[in-house]
């Protein structure tokens, strides 16, 4: 991801008034990641699992804070657990940011073709709806609204980032 | 030692602003008969309270949160801990009732039956303080040691297998629960959480 994709992701988090977050360090979103864990106004909390990181951010919806998780999409598997047991059946919103190389072009190698089967159906059969930001001038409206709808609805929303988002050349 | 005689202890020691997260299972159950409230979170499914706890401290640092775990719910996501002891966690009491074994789900044995040893675990994850009580005077000395001072308790409870006839039956699904206690929180903080702006009606 260049610097300058990291900066549009971490504004439009910050615009959406995103104040804790909890991740899983992933290379590709890596630079957005390490912009928010140096901003001292989000509660940042560096998980270890996925899972967990969705436990934390319902932990901190039900105190008052506005969460998002921002992991990979292998990540999302472990997932899985915490956003069908937590986050869609109690109805905790939280905004999921998933670093997806999932798309022709992307350059991921043998290992990410898996996520590319997995990421959609899982989000689907989840019940978590999902938009995706393929160019840099889409990832600000695409995540304030996935933001803004994840608060409305009460509900668990994903923002596929992908493409020329996540490319460092 | 009888869980219920341990979680009896407890609800006569903390004050009605503690929030308690349990996971799901007789603690809740039993929990619930002790200490009815809106300040409670509990049947939160396998693996999942610590973290939830863990969101809430970090995101209400000024208060008191008490987690009530069980060995086979911990276990299954030992990754907690670490992150945990990393947040320097302000007023939180993580407490285990460990009965060696998958209550809820019939009885079988967990790996605390065997060698696995939690109170280790916690202190190897950096958690600052972590001990083992086996009878109820060690369970109430250190659980009103850990609600006085600040920081961030860990405590495995050694306790026998079995409940308590007659328990209220847990009525709220976990919306409901969500509810509750999320208006109870926006009440005693002053914060808005489940009455976001509508752009239209």
């Amino acid at each position: 991801m260049k610097q300058k994709y990291a900066e549009i992701v971490y504004a439009a988090l910050k615009e959406s008034g995103i104040n804790f977050v909890a991740y899983l360090p992933d290379d590709q979103i890596h630079d957005a990641q390490k912009m928010i864990a140096e901003d001292s106004a989000i509660v940042t909390v560096a998980v270890t699992n996925e899972s967990e990181g969705v436990s934390a951010c319902a932990g901190a919806w039900l105190g008052g804070a506005r969460p998002a998780l921002i992991i990979a999409d292998s990540g999302l598997l472990v997932a899985t657990w915490g956003l069908a047991s937590l986050s869609v059946s109690y109805g905790i919103p939280m905004l999921v940011i998933i670093a997806h190389r999932g798309e022709v072009g992307d350059r991921a190698n043998w290992r990410f073709i898996t996520y590319k089967f997995t990421t959609e159906p899982l989000l689907d059969t989840l019940q978590i709806p999902y938009v995706r930001a393929s160019k840099p001038e889409e990832a600000r409206e695409v995540i304030s609204g996935a933001q803004l709808s994840a608060f409305l609805w009460q509900h668990p929303v994903a923002v596929l980032l992908s493409g020329e988002v996540l490319r460092d050349e | 030692m009888k869980r219920f005689e341990c979680l009896k202890a407890l609800a006569s020691m903390i004050d009605e602003k503690t929030i308690v997260v349990a996971n799901v299972g007789p603690i809740s159950r039993e929990w619930n008969a002790l200490r009815p409230s809106d300040a409670n979170l509990l049947q939160v499914n396998l693996g999942l309270c610590a973290a939830v706890g863990l969101g809430i401290s970090v995101s209400l640092p000024h208060r008191q949160v008490v987690i009530l775990d069980g060995d086979g719910n911990l276990l299954l996501n030992l990754a907690s801990l670490a992150d945990m002891a990393n947040q320097n966690l302000s007023r939180a009491v993580h407490i285990v009732l460990d009965n060696e074994a998958y209550e809820g789900g019939g009885g079988l044995r967990s790996a605390t039956a065997g060698k696995a040893d939690l109170s280790a675990i916690a202190r190897g994850a950096g958690v600052p303080e972590s001990c083992v009580v086996t009878t109820p005077e060690e369970f109430e000395t250190k659980a009103r040691e850990s609600l006085i001072s600040p920081g961030h308790y860990f405590m495995v409870a050694k306790v026998e297998q079995g409940s308590v006839a007659k328990l209220p039956i847990l009525t709220l699904d976990g919306k409901e629960a969500k509810y509750r206690f999320a208006r109870y929180i926006e009440s005693t903080e002053g914060v808005q959480i489940l009455r976001p702006r509508y752009t239209h009606i």
